[in-house]
């Protein structure tokens, strides 16, 4: 835009000046055109005047100077008058410009008059005659001398002292005849149709373009721009019609100037030129007349106005034509610009290109010679740019190589197309430090102004191989991995039939066949028991997309049938086509495991719920037992001690002592049955798992020990931070027992030790109560925790023998296992675990 | 307050005696009425049945109660004696040989006001009854009328 702006302007504004220049000098030449105009036709027109003021004299000197006149002047016969009356009439009839010719006497009276009567001229018979003795003209010519010539002022006509209408304007002349004695006998009168003059000079103003007036010395127009204003002192009411009184300031030049001249006003130019009709030699006013060529300057300005409009219209359409060449001059220019600022463009992208691709990049003429690399051939040969180019690209290859190269370079320039070298056989490049590598090599002809040259574009392709064989590699591991597997792996086409695309060893093995290709060869349904059922695998697959461990009943190839677990899933390739992947295996031994299972699972609860029944009665026995058992032993010693109270004296000794070892045994039966009790509590009780601090457990214990005998002196130590998943009432029992053991077996120690510990072991954590009490027989270790089994006399420790088999059903509850060390005399230890699985 | 009763509810003859005779080995004279199951116990209560005519307004000072009775247990003695408007804020004191958790969780939860068991041995019997005699029939003040 703005350089079509540049162009445009410059060249409307040239245009606008060399057009205001031809309209200013148009100007300067209308305007001496109408001036010249002027002057010539005020020229011509005075010139016309002259002459024809010139003709009226001739003719009138030529009728005073009539053979006819004079003869009858000298006879005064009548007839002479009648002849000077025929030549009279015969000169009107030959000169049409005159009105009226008359010959007047001395006396003043019309002695001959022709009148021109409808055209056409007419001998006044002798009783129309008039005495015209005493008017102005008769005087004045009477008054002239022989030769001389009267001329009345340019007037209109009046006959009978009225002003004859239409119009007549009239100049009359006059001349005194003298006889051939020199007497003066009278005048000859001639009246000249002044219309004829004036008829001229408008033909002369409308040959030249211009207004031509006629004034009187007065300023009265005898000829003027309009007939209403003409013959102003002829009309009492056109008396101010006069030419100074519209140009005052004109009238007054052209009474001061010379006798021709050009004025120049605002409105309007005239020109002029002041005439003496009657010859005088100078213009005195009075009878002289003024030619006027007024030229309003309105007119030149409106042609000059049409003349620019004219130069306007021009000027439009040439700045239309202009624009449009400016335009097209732009356009042009633009596209020249745009063109080259491609080129640049182009040329700066190859150069982008060439740095900016990713592969090595060398540019040879045609005799191989290097012109231009790239900055990754730099990097990929090992060479700077200055080091390489303008050398011979034979340079880059190994020597191996380097007949057959030069064979396909040349092959190549026969027929330079895009094309790879050396398709079939594996090209390689050599770098500066001698190192070669495995390339790819694509030549491309590349024609430039200085000829054709050979793009190379050469690949590295070192790093592509080693991924193809890394490719290779994993792939060959997937396959080993899956031929390894020893479940079946397949994948087929879904459908009714089916058949497989890939399958593993397994596969083979699973379904009995001779090799791959033999288990290839078979549709898939074929291994299916029931045919049908493959159709419906398939069609759920389809529906569901995977399933997952479906069992169903195939077969070998052999036909023998087995249980198989297949899961697969649905999955599309690239082209949309739906295949299966999937697994078998063979579960007819698991089937079989599972059944065994089942069979097992039922016996198991055919024998809980008889168990349940067993505990339910065993409950029932156990209560019955608490309450029904201890009444007889509340009756046999309450009885036995009222016998001895209120019998004692009927009794001996030896009868008080029986009633004493009935109430024992009675007492130690309640004892039995309480601690046996306890047992199938122990057992009874549903295990609440919290985590139970051990070590602050046995302290209490020992503390409610040492509270029943206090007079007894233990040295106890329980190790700090013992602590395990498990029933807290069941684990106090559990250590009650235990330490209690102690307690009662070290109460003939004279310093009795008990300890609490416990450390870890492959088996988990190992806790142990150790004491130096009386220890036992290792002989016997497997009747210790036996219910009521006892190692000891009772009257030594008494006790019911429930106490360890109560501790061993703790343990065995939570999960653990319970054992014990001893020496006789030395104590005794007592080892226990708890689940390790249950430690929260 | 002295003169009032014990009500004793115990099936078990041998029991009965022993029991009589360590109240009275421990000197205690008040009356001590015998119910020899539930329902006897809850007519005695609610004079009703074979006591239908008593003074239903006599009640006794404490109940002594047995759990292992025929007809209608001495659990259910216990619910239903709470149950009612009347007797409802009676002492029961269970007398049992049982030590079963689940008994001693059920007597209290309904309502007993204390839970003895019978020991073997009868000195010590004699020793529980003298202090059960103390505690219910002089120490303890029991709900108003």
């Amino acid at each position: 835009m703005l350089r079509f702006l540049r162009v445009s302007v410059p060249l409307l504004l040239i245009l606008a000046v060399v057009l205001w220049l031809l309209y200013r000098s148009e100007l300067k030449v209308r305007e001496a055109m109408q001036r010249a105009a002027g002057e010539s036709s005020v020229q011509l027109a005075s010139q016309t005047i002259k002459v024809e003021l010139g003709g009226l004299r001739g003719d009138l000197l030529y009728l005073a100077d009539e053979v006819s006149l004079h003869g009858w002047l000298s006879s005064g016969a009548r007839a002479d008058r009648a002849r000077l009356g025929a030549d009279f009439l015969a000169f009107l009839q030959h000169h049409r410009n005159y009105d009226q010719v008359r010959f007047i006497d001395a006396r003043g009276r019309e002695v001959v008059r022709i009148n021109t009567d409808g055209g056409q001229p007419v001998l006044v018979p002798d009783s129309a005659l008039q005495d015209k003795s005493g008017r102005y003209y008769v005087n004045k010519t009477l008054a002239l001398r022989a030769g001389q010539i009267y001329m009345s002022p340019f007037d209109l006509n009046i006959e009978n002292g009225v002003l004859v209408q239409p119009i007549q304007p009239v100049i009359r002349l006059g001349t005194p005849i003298f006889d051939d004695a020199g007497r003066l006998r009278g005048l000859v009168m001639l009246s000249y149709r002044g219309r004829r003059i004036l008829d001229y000079l408008a033909e002369i103003g409308s040959r030249n373009n211009t207004a031509l007036w006629l004034l009187n010395a007065d300023g009265y127009w005898l000829l003027g721009p309009d007939t209403a204003t003409e013959w102003g002192f002829m009309f009492p009411e056109r008396r101010e019609m006069r030419f100074q009184r519209n140009y005052a300031q004109a009238w007054e030049a052209i009474l001061a100037g010379p006798a021709q001249g050009q004025l120049k006003f605002d409105q309007v130019v005239f020109t002029y030129s002041k005439i003496n009709p009657d010859q005088t030699p100078t213009w005195r006013g009075g009878r002289g007349w003024v030619l006027v060529a007024p030229m309003p300057r309105a007119s030149l300005a409106a042609d000059l106005a049409l003349y620019a409009r004219h130069l306007f219209v021009a000027y439009a359409v040439l700045a239309a034509l202009l624009l449009f060449a400016s335009g097209v001059i732009t356009f042009k220019d633009t596209q020249r610009r745009r063109s080259e600022a491609r080129t640049r463009e182009s040329e700066t992208r190859f150069g982008a290109l060439l740095q900016a691709a990713p592969d090595a990049i060398v540019i040879l003429d045609q005799s191989g010679r290097i012109k231009l690399i790239n900055s990754q051939a730099e990097v990929g040969f090992g060479y700077s740019r200055e080091e390489l180019v303008g050398r011979q690209v034979e340079q880059l290859v190994p020597a191996s190589f380097q007949e057959q190269y030069c064979g396909d370079f040349a092959g190549y320039l026969k027929n330079p197309v895009p094309r790879s070298m050396g398709v079939e056989a594996e090209l390689s490049m050599l770098r500066k430090d001698g190192t070669a590598f495995p390339a790819e090599i694509r030549l491309s002809p590349l024609h430039t102004g200085q000829g054709m040259l050979i793009i190379s574009i050469i690949r590295d392709i070192s790093a592509r191989q080693q991924a193809e064989e890394a490719q290779r590699q994993l792939q060959l591991r997937y396959q080993e991995l899956v031929n390894n597997l020893p479940i079946g792996v397949y994948r087929n086409t879904p459908g009714e039939q089916g058949s497989f695309i890939e399958i593993n060893h397994a596969m083979v093995d699973i379904f009995e066949a001779e090799s791959v290709e033999a288990l290839l060869a078979h549709s898939v349904s074929d291994l299916y028991c029931d045919p049908l059922k493959r159709r419906e695998f398939s069609e759920r697959l389809m529906r569901q997309g995977s399933t997952r461990a479906e069992e169903l009943q195939l077969k070998t190839l052999r036909g023998r049938p087995f249980f198989a677990a297949i899961t697969a899933v649905m999955k599309r390739d690239r082209q949309g086509e739906v295949y299966f992947d999937g697994i078998v295996e063979d579960v007819s031994e698991r089937k079989e495991s599972e059944r065994s299972i089942r069979q097992l699972n039922g016996r198991l609860y055919a024998r809980s719920v008889e168990l349940e029944t067993i505990n339910r009665e065993l409950e029932a026995f156990s209560y019955s037992v608490s309450h029904d058992l201890r009444a007889p032993l509340r009756a046999m010693d309450g009885f036995s001690l009222t016998l001895l109270q209120d019998y004692a004296g009927q009794l001996d000794d030896k009868g008080k002592d029986r009633l004493n070892r009935i109430r024992a045994a009675a007492q130690r039966m309640a004892l039995l049955i309480d601690d046996l009790l306890k047992l199938s509590r122990v057992s009874r009780t549903e295990i609440v798992w919290t985590q139970v601090d051990l070590s602050r457990l046995a302290e209490e214990v020992m503390e409610e020990l040492q509270a029943s005998e206090p007079q007894r002196r233990v040295s106890f130590s329980v190790q700090q931070g013992l602590s395990a998943g498990g029933d807290a009432r069941l684990l106090r029992i559990l250590l009650a027992n235990l330490l209690g053991n102690a307690w009662k077996f070290t109460r003939r120690c004279e310093e009795a030790k008990i300890e609490m510990g416990g450390n870890s072991d492959r088996e988990g954590y190992i806790y142990s109560v150790r004491d130096n009490g009386a220890g036992f027989d290792m002989t016997y270790v497997d009747k210790l925790f036996g219910a009521f089994q006892r190692l000891h006399d009772n009257r030594e420790f008494p006790g019911s023998g429930i106490g360890l088999a109560t501790a061993q059903r703790v343990v065995s509850k939570h999960g653990g296992r319970i054992w014990a060390e001893g020496e006789v005399g030395r104590g005794a230890t007592f080892y226990f675990t708890l689940d390790k699985g249950a430690d929260l | 307050m002295i003169d009032r009763s014990i009500l004793l509810v115990e099936d078990n003859p041998d029991d009965e005696l022993l029991t009589l005779s360590a109240l009275e080995a421990n000197r205690i004279g008040n009356k001590v009425v015998v119910a020899r199951d539930g329902a006897e116990a809850l007519d005695y209560l609610l004079a009703t049945g074979t006591y239908a005519g008593r003074d239903a307004a006599d009640l006794p000072s404490v109940v002594l109660l047995d759990l292992n009775l025929p007809r209608i247990s001495g659990l259910e003695v216990l619910r239903r004696i709470r149950a009612d408007a009347v007797i409802g804020l009676l002492p029961v004191v269970i007398l049992t040989s049982s030590v079963e958790d689940e008994d001693r969780v059920q007597g209290y939860r309904l309502g007993a006001n204390s839970y003895v068991r019978k020991p073997v041995d009868f000195d010590e019997f004699i020793k529980a009854a003298g202090q059960l005699g103390l505690y219910w029939l002089l120490l303890n003040q029991p709900p108003p009328d």
